[in-house]
């Protein structure tokens, strides 16, 4: 008996050896990789490898609410603020009973029209459309049946009057130049089919005129810690993958797409929770199996400003959220893997996804229970595995801190030193805290997942801090 | 297990270590370049008061001697940099800007030699970043043999598209239309492709006379892409109305790619050709479907050719079967009618789609009208 036991704790020391070393190389080799990435950005800059074109395409802003009557308005002012040559906003109130178009309506004076409507996807009926022209910016608002977040980006597009359009969630703002950045891929290559921008966390950050001006820490230790997760996981992975066309995941709070293929990929896809992450997954395979040459592209400079959850149950729902769209997404393309002609991305993208996103809380948990039975069988080294577990801890801190204070850096923003402490000290919490409870969430996440789909992720808002 | 322990304890620290070294090589870079930064507004300021006492001299050629320590100093990117922005500021400076464009003017041996230094290196950023000195600098000179042309023409063939925007841009500040018509020709027959609104942009910022430059391009038509032919279109669209016949004929010709008729269709709604007028009308009424495209476009244009026969064929392509078209002729439609005369269709009109659309667009106007 003693012998199985061994045997089999021997085998798991490898997988968790070879699992953590995989993890590890990634994540190290992808900070490393983007800090020196946008440190060369910058240097392109000053050296005039940039374009400076005040028009790039004409782009339409599709903005999907429900009850969102608390941010929509700031929210569409920001909007309104773009340094952007020819834009149009949609927004698109999925039946909300908090009067949200009820507050648009009354404060850009929109005027109920009869405009048809060109149904290129299918979507729920609309029940009324209202207009605006606020300077040269033209508003829609198309109230519709209730139908889900997708159904109701589907409906943004068949509304939307340009060949790009951007989707974005109704509790985020932009800077004045995001509109200009996120474009700026399309007019580099042809090829662009989508762009995914960077989302960062609006709680701790001062917005006037489009431009920030001023960010601190959020007071909300969970938000601060949500920060920190961002900053890795952006800088990290999409700079990474967007090395050999591998982004998988364009956040569904900025991200701007090319019509015309989104159209021929059969849109958003409203039988899945993870409606963004299944859109950018089924545009590659679309485009791979028929022979398209595309890119999709991140930009790191085109910065959206989004709440984040400042409770743990909201929290526990988003991610509860995430991990089942990842579920469903991957498991609907799950033959893409190793294919020859999907190539970096069906092999790294999806291999990392599979193993170190959808599995890794069930391996945790398996490695957990491991340590119990190593201690029960009295097999377990203790000072090697602390000194393991610090070792561990204290290079995850480390490559936190190199994400967020390199962006901090690159986009000219400063903290108070007590903020700078307050990160220092959260990183730790963030990975032995935080990452643990997330991980229970997403243990749990799939048990009962087919119910709710068409329901959407609810957190509490909070008003900007815009003027 | 206590070997395994103590080969998975190697393998942690030998691991750690690694990281710690790329992460220890990291932060130096970081501070280097820190330090590095901080040190160039001296440096500029530096360049600036060499400059000052050169720039009240006589303008003349810097002797072999000077030219040799400058050409060192500047072959360095980071000093380069810091003389350049030097030089923008005194470009700026109304007080200083003649005498700083008159020795630029004098010293374009300087440049000469920078330019085969940095063309010549392997990261296109340097190439790109002396493109736009020649550019800035205006070194270039319609001399069909003048070296920053050559250069510059041999730029134009960069894989980097910002080498590619700034040698063109150079080329179009010079304003010499040959220079510009031979870069897109051996932009073609190397097989590059810049961004076409770039293109467009582009030569609608060419210094010279840009009708001629719209002939130059259309004397060497044949030898361009129907990437670059549709830019060119576009262009001449923006600049000259001499251009109807030439288009018509290539448009009824229809040899060309779709495309490019698209835009010489496009020509026809900023300069109305009567000649065309019928072959609009021709293409909203009778169209397959797979060329909805021609109809929608020219049912744009005809809101320039005002008449019952165009009345009446924008009338039938709201009622199309494409949306595109029927949006596209019911706004030129709009354009021709008074709000009476669009009230009383309406109420006529039996298509459903064609009317629906109407009273949309005519109520919109409306509303714009009132406000």
């Amino acid at each position: 008996m003693m012998d199985a036991i061994k045997s089999f704790l021997l085998g798991v020391d490898i997988f968790f050896v070879l699992y953590l070393i995989g993890y590890s190389t990634f994540l190290f080799l992808s900070v490393v990789y983007g800090t020196l990435q946008m440190n060369q950005r910058r240097l392109n800059e000053r050296m005039k490898s940039n374009l400076h074109h005040d028009f790039y395409i004409p782009i339409s802003i599709i903005v999907p609410a429900y009850n969102e009557k608390v941010t929509i308005v700031d929210t569409v002012r920001t909007l309104l603020l773009q340094e952007y040559k020819l834009f149009e906003i949609v927004i698109v109130d999925d039946g909300s009973t908090d009067r949200t178009s009820e507050q648009l309506v009354r404060v850009f004076d929109m005027k109920r029209t009869n405009r048809p409507i060109r149904k290129i996807i299918d979507c729920a009926q609309e029940t009324a459309i209202y207009e605006a022209q606020v300077g040269k910016v033209s508003i829609t608002l198309v109230r519709k049946k209730n139908g889900g977040k997708a159904d109701t980006l589907n409906m943004g597009i068949n509304v939307s009057r340009y060949p790009y359009f951007i989707c974005m969630d109704a509790d985020s703002m932009l800077q004045k130049n995001s509109l200009y950045e996120i474009a700026k891929p399309v007019l580099e290559d042809d090829r662009v089919i989508a762009c995914g921008g960077q989302v960062a966390v609006s709680n701790g950050i001062t917005l006037v005129d489009g431009e920030v001006k001023s960010y601190h820490m959020p007071r909300s230790i969970l938000v601060s810690m949500q920060v920190l997760e961002y900053e890795r996981s952006f800088l990290a992975s999409r700079v990474f993958m967007n090395n050999f066309n591998g982004n998988l995941i364009i956040s569904g709070a900025f991200g701007l797409f090319k019509k015309e293929t989104v159209v021929l990929a059969g849109g958003y896809d409203s039988s899945t929770m993870g409606e963004d992450m299944e859109l950018v997954v089924k545009l590659h395979a679309f485009c791979r199996s028929n022979h398209i040459d595309y890119s999709i592209q991140y930009a790191p400079d085109a910065i959206c400003w989004s709440q984040v959850p400042s409770s743990l149950p909201d929290l526990a729902r988003q991610r509860r959220r995430w991990h089942i769209g990842l579920f469903e997404s991957l498991r609907k393309y799950k033959n893409v893997v190793g294919r020859k002609e999907y190539g970096l991305m069906g092999t790294i993208s999806f291999l990392y996804f599979w193993i170190y996103e959808l599995f890794s809380p069930y391996i945790e948990l398996f490695g957990i229970l491991t340590i119990m039975l190593s201690f029960a069988v009295n097999l377990i080294n203790v000072p090697f595995m602390i000194l393991f577990f610090l070792v561990y801890a204290l290079f995850g801190c480390v490559l936190t801190l190199t994400s967020f204070f390199t962006r901090l850096y690159l986009h000219k923003m400063r903290i108070s030193f007590r903020d700078s402490l307050k990160a220092i000290a959260l990183c730790g919490f963030e990975l032995v805290g935080l990452r643990f409870v997330l991980m229970l969430v997403r243990l749990n996440a799939l048990i009962g997942y087919r119910k709710n789909k068409h329901v959407w992720g609810k957190i509490v808002r909070h008003k900007h801090d815009a003027r | 297990m206590i070997q395994m322990v103590i080969r998975v304890n190697l393998l942690i620290y030998l691991y750690t270590m690694l990281c710690g070294c790329v992460l220890v090589f990291d932060l130096f870079y970081a501070v280097r370049k820190r330090w590095r930064q901080k040190a160039e507004p001296e440096r500029m300021d530096q360049y600036r008061k060499i400059l000052l006492p050169l720039l009240q001299q006589e303008p003349s050629s810097l002797s072999e001697k000077e030219l040799k320590k400058w050409s060192s100093k500047l072959s360095r990117a980071a000093n380069l940099l810091c003389f350049h922005e030097a030089a923008e500021n005194l470009l700026e400076d109304p007080e200083h800007r003649g005498d700083m464009e008159r020795w630029l003017q004098s010293n374009k041996d300087l440049f000469l030699v920078l330019g085969h230094r940095y063309v010549g290196k392997s990261e296109p950023f340097y190439a790109t970043f002396f493109a736009y000195l020649v550019w800035k600098y205006r070194l270039c000179t319609e001399k069909e043999t003048d070296p920053f042309v050559m250069m510059m023409l041999k730029l134009c063939l960069s894989h980097s598209l910002y080498c590619r925007e700034n040698a063109l841009c150079a080329l179009y500040g010079c304003g010499c239309p040959e220079h510009v018509a031979k870069a897109y020709v051996l932009m073609t027959q190397h097989g590059v492709e810049h961004s076409a609104k770039l293109v467009t942009d582009g030569l609608l910022q060419f210094a010279g006379d840009k009708n001629e430059l719209a002939e130059q391009l259309w004397s060497r038509w044949d030898m361009f892409l129907p990437h670059y032919q549709v830019c060119i279109v576009n262009y001449i669209r923006m600049v000259s109305g001499n251009f109807c016949e030439r288009f018509y004929k290539l448009l009824s010709d229809g040899q060309a790619d779709n495309e490019v008729l698209f835009a010489a269709i496009r020509y026809f709604r900023t300069y109305p050709y009567g000649e065309a007028e019928g072959f609009l009308q021709n293409l909203v009424v009778k169209w397959d479907e797979a060329d909805w495209e021609f109809a929608a476009i020219a049912a744009l244009s005809l809101e320039k050719y005002h008449g019952s026969a165009t009345m009446q064929a924008l009338l039938t392509g709201c009622r199309s079967t494409s949306w595109h078209v029927r949006e596209n002729a019911s706004d030129s439609l709009i354009q021709m009618m008074s709000d009476d005369a669009l009230q009383s269709l309406i109420a006529m009109e039996g298509d459903r789609f064609a009317r629906e659309m109407l009273l949309y667009k005519l109520t919109k106007r409306r509303r714009e009208r009132a406000k």
